[in-house]
């Protein structure tokens, strides 16, 4: 589906870098954080990169940065290896928690060392930011309390205008109202100025409107990557007495299921169409929506190695029913 | 959200409208018109972060420490100095030759802070870790080249307050040159040896950062290398004649004490080069 | 705002729907643009533009280059009718099949019709809701 004509009027080409790995493996010692991942990246979209804790997606944001290298396989940004690449590393700004500044040196320090080194620093909206989130300029960043030293990670990350910009779960330190001037000013500058956002999270629920397309991550592998509007509702809760549910969900791709006496809530993958749901209305059973949270616990592994993996039952490239 | 005949349940009534002033308006509302869009304003190529920026910064940063080093040192022997002028009766040795052991050891911490304190930070702002080693090679140049002029000028200086005094300027330990005098030869010894210790300095501090505590240590004996060549090549001060004493060792003729002590430090520069081209950042974890 | 039953771009374009068969978006008249939209919603404009692109597809908004969306002059007319198609399947024999499960006998529900025919308990078809005040005001607001 061609998307809305206006955002394009003024650019056929989306701005932006893309990014695509092959095969990407990242091993520390004997474990694999990153197993054998090939995945695309358009250019010019905010990318929600979802993984749970552990899950690979921080070394994967290391990698698109050249934080390191790969272990084996390649990674491309804006068709280039970023590794030692210094014209495709000055457009790239991967912001982690805090940022990697120096501790011992002030916020106005850490601005300046931005400006000198970012080729498309914006010094004027970033000193606006800096009000915004009512940041103390003369304080060392090592002063700073872990919210203030988060917001300042992502003034730096958005001032500096990245054709790739990535936020590795840099805004998790900031109270609710902090966070909220981050959504706040990260769409209208996205807008005003098209970039390759990633933005990569395990708090789903404020952060899922943002997004265009979402990717989940679970021990270095891709579970599954779509639109994000479209992967909302890519689950239905299926409620109501157990024979009922059971006959109703055979077939499907069902993620978890709950009982409580007589009754079972199970977690279907993939939408049902106007004529399954009438013929669920029929049977007596309740339909519910599941979100991209509850969708994401369930398609990423859970802490008891025994259950099975469920990613593992979907189809191969997510689709829906 | 809404019933089948379409009433909205939540309040969406009139969200969708635009401005209007009477009339039908056609007041421009698309995006491009939006304040604050810079349309027009062309995005500037893109360019790598220059090497002079990058050496600039380096230059700042431990610039300042480096040169409240030598103040300090500068001072104090300067006081050490008044002080043993005071209190003894005949002065008779150089109070510079006894501030010469520090420079080396101080240069080679500074060397270690090197990659932990500034490869995190150059990388994460888009600067290649070849551009960072280069950069750091020639500020370590730079230091090491200093320290040896102000080792020269600091016996000039003393030279000329003792020769106002009528005091000789006796040297307390072996060096190159025997006499305050020979600043070529005073230069050499002190640039080679902040240079092979400083580059020391910094290849275990790399190692440091690249493999941490276990293996870091365990690299340290390798990396002192650049060190101990340029301390037996040039066989100065106390370790000079420790090893001389002990192994009954002769240093080599100061040519090539000289180009042996180069090579080690280039070597040293070349083996840095090598791992800090290859060294991950650490996690934030 | 948005609930998870459906993807947000139908969503939107269902409310714009909505504001058009309501009479509170008139023909010709300018819709909000993607990026105001996104900004109010707090949505990707990708998703805004998805669901404008749909309601340009299916002929319900026109885009004039360089100035905006617009309402199409027989918008409201043809979403009306495709509505009263289903109207039918989608109100009235659910309705029949709810007042049966629960044992309400049609005749019932046909004397409700009649009287409430009699007197109507709601404005008669065709007149345009008020525009509450309150939301259109924080919405122009939110547009500047």
């Amino acid at each position: 589906m061609s998307l809305g004509v206006e955002m394009r009027e003024r650019d056929d080409v989306r701005v932006g870098l893309s990014v695509e790995t092959r095969n990407l493996t990242v091993r520390f010692g004997a474990t694999a954080a990153i197993n054998d991942l090939t995945i695309s990246l358009e250019p010019g979209k905010i990318h929600g990169l979802l993984g749970r804790n552990g899950s690979g997606k921080s070394t994967l944001a290391a990698t698109f940065a050249a934080f390191r290298a790969p272990t084996s396989g390649s990674v491309r940004v804006g068709g280039h290896d970023p590794y030692e690449h210094a014209r495709t590393a000055s457009q790239i700004c991967l912001i982690r928690e805090g940022g990697d500044i120096y501790d011992q040196q002030s916020v106005t320090c850490a601005l300046a060392l931005s400006r000198s080194m970012r080729p498309y620093w914006d010094e004027k909206y970033a000193k606006y930011l800096i009000r915004r989130f009512q940041l103390p300029l003369g304080k060392k960043a090592q002063r700073l309390s872990r919210g203030q030293r988060s917001a300042l990670g992502v003034t730096l990350g958005l001032a500096s205008r990245a054709p790739l910009t990535i936020f590795d779960e840099s805004y998790l330190g900031m109270d609710a109202p902090s966070r909220e001037i981050f959504y706040e000013e990260l769409l209208p500058d996205y807008v005003a100025h098209p970039r390759t956002i990633i933005v990569s999270t395990h708090l789903i629920g404020e952060v899922a409107s943002l997004f265009e397309e979402v990717l989940v991550i679970d021990r270095g592998r891709l579970v599954v990557q779509g639109d994000a509007d479209d992967l909302r509702t890519r689950g239905v809760e299926v409620v109501g007495p157990a024979a009922t549910v059971d006959r109703f969900v055979s077939g499907l791709t069902v993620l978890a299921e709950r009982r409580l006496g007589a009754t079972t809530s199970a977690t279907v993958y993939g939408r049902l169409n106007r004529e399954r749901e009438r013929d669920a209305a029929a049977a007596g059973l309740s339909l519910g929506p599941v979100g991209l949270q509850d969708l994401f616990i369930h398609l990423t592994s859970p802490d008891d190695p025994a259950i099975g993996d469920p990613a593992a039952a979907l189809p191969p490239d997510g689709a829906s029913r | 959200m809404t019933d089948a005949l379409g009433h909205g349940t939540t309040g969406t009534a009139g969200f969708g409208r635009t401005a209007r002033s009477g009339g039908v308006d056609v007041t421009p509302q698309d995006d491009s018109a939006q304040p604050g869009l810079d349309v027009g304003v062309p995005t500037p190529a893109p360019r790598d972060v220059p090497r002079s920026v990058v050496f600039r910064h380096l230059v700042q940063v431990q610039g300042r420490i480096v040169g409240l080093y030598w103040v300090i040192v500068v001072v104090a022997f300067a006081l050490i100095g008044a002080a043993y002028a005071f209190f003894s009766r005949n002065v008779e040795l150089s109070v510079w030759d006894w501030a010469t052991q520090s420079p080396k050891y101080f240069l080679l911490a500074m060397g270690t802070i090197l990659t932990a304190a500034y490869l995190p930070v150059f990388v994460a702002h888009g600067v290649t870790r070849r551009t960072f080693a280069l950069m750091a090679t020639v500020w370590v140049l730079l230091v090491t080249v200093s320290a040896g002029v102000i080792m020269a000028l600091g016996y000039l200086v003393e030279g000329f307050v003792y020769d106002a005094a009528g005091w000789p300027q006796a040297l307390t330990s072996p060096h190159l040159y025997d006499s305050a005098g020979e600043s070529v030869l005073i230069f050499t010894e002190f640039a080679l040896l902040t240079l092979g210790h400083m580059v020391t300095g910094w290849l275990i501090g790399t190692g440091y950062y690249r493999w941490g505590w276990w293996w870091g240590t365990a690299f340290m004996v390798p990396a002192l290398l650049p060190a101990v060549v340029v301390e037996l090549a040039l066989s100065t001060s106390w370790i000079g004649e420790l090893i001389e004493t002990v192994f009954d060792y002769s240093p080599p003729p100061l040519g090539f004490g000289v180009m042996i002590s180069l090579c080690g430090a280039a070597a040293g520069l070349v083996a840095t080069f090598t791992l800090v081209r290859t060294t991950p950042l650490r996690s934030k974890v | 705002m948005f609930d998870e039953r459906s993807p947000i771009y139908v969503q939107i374009a269902e409310q714009i729907k909505n504001d058009i068969v309501n009479g509170i978006l008139l023909e010709d008249e300018q819709v909000m643009s993607t990026n105001q939209y996104a900004a109010f919603y707090r949505i990707n404009p990708a998703t805004a533009a998805k669901a404008f692109q749909q309601l340009v597809d299916d002929g319900v908004l026109y885009k004039r280059r360089g100035i905006g969306m617009f309402v199409s002059r027989t918008a409201r007319e043809e979403l009306r009718s495709a509505r009263r198609d289903r109207f039918f399947a989608d109100v009235v024999d659910p309705m029949i099949a709810a007042a049966q499960a629960i044992g309400v006998p049609l005749d019932e529900v046909v004397r409700r019709v009649e009287s409430s025919r009699r007197h109507p308990a709601v404005p008669a078809a065709g007149a345009a809701l008020t525009p509450t005040s309150g939301t259109h005001a924080t919405a122009e607001k939110a547009s500047r």
